[in-house]
C-alpha cells in the first residue's frame, strides 16, 4: 500500500462521522507503530548527540573585546566608579591606575576609563597570546586564564 | 592570575550596577565561557557570527542588569539571554525560502550509527562536521528541535509556517544528516 493510500485508510479508520466503523487492519497497526517508533528513535539518537557536546572556552582576544565593549557601554550613561572607590572595594588596579589614583586629579580623571586608550588593550583584543603581564590588567588576566 | 574572587554573585552584580571596571571584569571572565559554548554550538557553521552575538548578549545583560532579581544564577539568566539571541537569528532563517527540493530529497530509511563514533570528542566534531554540511536552515530546525527542545509547535508559530512545514523540514534534515553521516 502507498502512502496516500495508507493515510487515507488511516484518516477513515479514526474519523467518528465515517461509515460504519472498521477496527483498522492489522498490518495497518503495525506501520503506525514502526513509524511512531521510527519517530521516536529518531528523537532520541537526535537527543544523545545534543547533549554530548562539549564546552569551549571563549578565546582571549572575544573576552578582550566584550569587556572593552562592556566599558565602553557602561561610560556613555555616566562616570565610572573613581579609582579610589575601585581600590576601597579590594580591587587590584594596574600600574597606570594606581598612579592616577595617588595623583591630585579630580573625579573626573579618577573615573576615566584608561583602559581605553592603553595599549594592552589593543594588543589583547587582536591576539590570543599577547605578551602583556602587569598585574592588575584585565586584559593581563584574560590572556592567562 | 585570574581576576575571579570568591565574590558572591549577588555582590559582584551590585558592583558591575556601581560600574566598577574591575568587577565588571570580573563579570565577564566568569560567565563568559558558558555564554560562548553555548552560542558556539547553537550557531555552528555559522562559525563568523558567534563573537557578535557573545558580545550582544553581555551588552543586553547590561541594559537589564538593574531588573535582575537573582532568582536563578547569573549564569542560568545569561544563557536566558543568549537563547533568546539564538531564537531571534533562527527565526529570522527559518523564515525564508526552503533549499531546492533535490537537495535534501529524504532517502530511503538509514540508521544513524551513533555507536561507530566511540569517543566523545570524535561524536562532537563529527556532529558539528556533517551540521557544518548541511544547508543552513536543516542544521538550525535541528538545533532548534534537539538541541534547544523546541517543539515543533513552538518553531511553528516563531515563524509563521504551518507546524506540518516545521515536521517536513525536519524529516528532510534528519535524512539529510544520516545520510552525510554514514559517508553516503
Amino acid at each position: 500500500m502507498d502512502d496516500d493510500a495508507l493515510f487515507k485508510r488511516l484518516a477513515a479508520a479514526s474519523d467518528p462521522s465515517a461509515l460504519p466503523a472498521e477496527s483498522a487492519p492489522a498490518n495497518l497497526k503495525d506501520k503506525i507503530q514502526a513509524s511512531l517508533l521510527a519517530r521516536q528513535a529518531d528523537d532520541s539518537v537526535f537527543e544523545t548527540l545534543a547533549a554530548a557536546m562539549s564546552a569551549e572556552s571563549a578565546p582571549p582576544s572575544l573576552t578582550s573585546r566584550i569587556y572593552s565593549a562592556l566599558v565602553a557601554r557602561q561610560a556613555e550613561s555616566g562616570p565610572l566608579l573613581g579609582l579610589p572607590a575601585v581600590k576601597a572595594g579590594g580591587r587590584e588596579l594596574c600600574v597606570f591606575e594606581e598612579l592616577v589614583r595617588i595623583a591630585p586629579v579630580g573625579e573626573k580623571k579618577q573615573a576615566f576609563n584608561y583602559c581605553h586608550i592603553c595599549h594592552a588593550r589593543v594588543i589583547a583584543e587582536r591576539m590570543d597570546f599577547a605578551p602583556i603581564y602587569w598585574p592588575g590588567c584585565p586584559y593581563a588576566a584574560f590572556q592567562r586564564r | 592570575m585570574s581576576l575571579i574572587t570568591k565574590t558572591g554573585e549577588r555582590e559582584l552584580i551590585a558592583s558591575v550596577l556601581r560600574k566598577d571596571r574591575k568587577a565588571s571584569a570580573e563579570f565577564v571572565e566568569r560567565f563568559v565561557d558558558s555564554v560562548y559554548a553555548y552560542v558556539r554550538h547553537r550557531l555552528l557553521p555559522r562559525a563568523d557570527l558567534v563573537d557578535d552575538l557573545v558580545q550582544d548578549v553581555f551588552l543586553s545583560a547590561w541594559e537589564s542588569l538593574p531588573s535582575f532579581r537573582g532568582d536563578s544564577p547569573v549564569r542560568s539568566w545569561l544563557i536566558g539571554i543568549a537563547r533568546h539571541h539564538v531564537e531571534d537569528y533562527y527565526r529570522g532563517r527559518l523564515r525564508e525560502p526552503l533549499p531546492q527540493e533535490g537537495e535534501a530529497e529524504p532517502v530511503d530509511p538509514v540508521q544513524l550509527r551513533l555507536e561507530e563514533v566511540l569517543d566523545h570528542k570524535r561524536l562532537c566534531s563529527k556532529t558539528n562536521e556533517v551540521m557544518g554540511s548541511l544547508p543552513e536552515i536543516y542544521s538550525i530546525a535541528l538545533r532548534w528541535r534537539y538541541w534547544e527542545k523546541r517543539s515543533t509547535h513552538e518553531m511553528a508559530a516563531a515563524t509563521g509556517r504551518t507546524e506540518k512545514a516545521i515536521e517536513r523540514i525536519l524529516a528532510r534534515a534528519r535524512a539529510l544528516f544520516k545520510k552525510r553521516w554514514n559517508g553516503d
